[in-house]
């Protein structure tokens, strides 16, 4: 079986012309396949390689969600005739500097091969994974819960809050940073403890999250059950530290697929 | 509607004074120049985005800018720094407009003020990432003094009570309401202000003062009739209850 397939980049750098292999499309001569870097069988998008590889456009990666959209929506709706994919795939570039659509030609496949098992071959050849370090699937891994739990979508909902408590007498405010914050009543404050720093590190971020949200709950910023923390499952030497931080807050590992819920259950009685 | 972020080429460098604290900076911009295809392009532009400004419209931000072959019309790029929206494609239309109603039946508005006959594809939506809504519209080079092959008959044309803009994405999934909403809105403006958008006081490229004035009157009366136009072209509309 012969298909066509086309290779979507990303092109970092205009000027330079150097592109990174992000997609494949398939066409079989009826219909279209995809295969995206970060898109899984769900049709959900992992922004996270995808902001490995973007380099200084990484504080835009979210776009890459669109272009993925606009590339299944292609396939899926638009991609019946190759030659309309091939016409609409050959305007890419002109939409805008950073993707492109190489037209990449023809490969031969086994009868017995499905589309998607073939796309899913040439993705593997032509695109791979994206080593990524461990402290960006962390971020990555906190933004997914967010994300998920909609927690973003509020209006009140605010990202590197700093607050000030002022004090009842003469004494100096106590400033306190919250990573994130949502600020309707009753409020919920969130910390980041990064699981991947030193144990100096992380026994500094522990101690500034139970001094932050003793603080906010003493002032009545905050009440207790709305202290959460982002971290990862700790060994060794961290344990202990997590256990006196869960004291103070809520402690919600990231790695685990429902961290979400866990915030949905703060939102909960919002 | 939200307001979209424009790209920034680079921050330059700090002014020396000024409580704002404003930094020199280049914005991204795609230039648009007059051609034979369409020998007012550049006025179109401006004054569709002077329109649109006037009366709200989710139009893509635009500037004059100086070429060494004259004025030309920037539009800004949209989207965050760094990467740019894809078009909106046909098979995306739908999500389009229950993504954005309102934006979309002020689109359709505009579109037929201006007699714009090929908005195509020619949106830039965002449709995953509901926390950073935007929606534009861009490329109004077949519009105004472009609406047929000569700007006296673009102008005739829209002095009439003809839909001109007989094709539009947007048609058979505009919301009825909004439809109406932004018939009365654009029909309310005060014809002062919609005159200014099509003048410059001096003649601007190929198109004179007494062009200007003309297109000034047309649309000033084409807004005022805007209510029968959509009625009476409304099987092709198609607004949606």
């Amino acid at each position: 079986m012969m298909l066509n397939y086309w290779v979507i980049q990303f092109v970092p750098d205009p000027l330079r012309g150097e592109g990174r292999n992000v997609a494949i499309i398939t066409h079989d001569g009826e219909r279209a396949s995809l295969r995206a870097l970060g898109l899984d069988r769900n049709g959900r998008v992992d922004l996270g390689p995808f902001t490995t590889l973007a380099g200084k456009h990484a504080p835009s990666a979210w776009v890459y969600g669109e272009w993925v959209r606009w590339f299944e929506d292609l396939s899926l709706y638009e991609g019946k005739s190759v030659e309309r994919l091939n016409a609409i795939l050959n305007d890419v570039a002109t939409q805008g500097l950073y993707f492109t659509a190489l037209p990449a030609g023809t490969v031969d496949t086994p009868k017995s091969a499905s589309l998607e098992q073939v796309t899913s071959w040439l993705f593997k050849r032509l695109v791979g994974k994206v080593k990524r370090p461990l402290s960006r699937i962390f971020d990555s891994e906190v933004e997914e819960a967010i994300t998920r739990s909609k927690i973003a979508l509020r209006t009140e909902f605010m990202r590197d809050v700093e607050v000030e408590i002022l004090a009842e007498s003469d004494a100096p405010p106590t400033l306190l940073r919250f990573a994130f914050l949502l600020d309707e009543r009753p409020r919920i404050g969130f910390k980041v403890v990064r699981p991947h720093a030193g144990i100096t590190s992380y026994g500094r971020q522990v101690n500034d999250a139970i001094y932050t949200f003793d603080k906010a709950v003493t002032a009545g910023f905050l009440e207790r059950s709305r202290c959460l923390v982002f971290t990862k499952k700790p060994s060794g030497g961290r344990v202990p530290l997590i256990e006196m931080l869960s004291r103070s807050a809520v402690v919600v590992d990231v790695s685990f697929p429902d961290a979400w819920k866990t915030i949905r259950a703060a939102i909960g009685s919002h | 509607m939200a307001e979209p972020t424009y790209k920034i080429r680079c921050i330059l460098k700090k002014s020396a004074s000024g409580v704002t604290k404003a930094s020199y900076c280049t914005l991204g911009a795609i230039l648009k120049f007059d051609s034979d295809e369409s020998p007012h392009c550049v006025y179109n532009e401006i004054v569709a985005v002077r329109l649109a400004q006037t009366c709200h419209i989710p139009l893509a931000d635009g500037v004059l800018t100086a070429t060494s072959d004259g004025p030309s019309y920037a539009s800004l790029e949209l989207a965050s720094p760094g990467i740019g929206l894809p078009d909106m494609l046909e098979s995306q239309i739908p999500s389009v407009a229950a993504a954005y109603p309102d934006a979309v039946a002020a689109l359709v508005v505009f579109d037929v003020l201006i007699g714009n006959r090929d908005r195509s594809r020619n949106v830039k939506a965002s449709l995953t990432t509901p926390h950073i809504p935007i929606f534009r519209a861009f490329d109004h080079s077949h519009a105004l003094l472009t609406i047929h092959e000569t700007p006296g008959k673009s102008i005739a044309a829209l002095e009439t009570s003809d839909l001109i803009a007989t094709q539009h994405p947007f048609y058979g999934f505009v919301s009825r309401g909004l439809l109406n909403t932004w018939v009365a809105r654009i029909a309310s403006t005060p014809g002062t202000l919609i005159k200014e958008c099509a003048r410059f006081g001096r003649p601007f490229r190929g198109v004179d003062e007494r062009m200007q004035e003309q297109l000034a009157d047309a649309l000033v009366m084409r807004a005022q009739n805007l209510g029968g136009v959509v009625t009476r072209h409304r099987a092709v509309i198609k607004p949606q209850p």
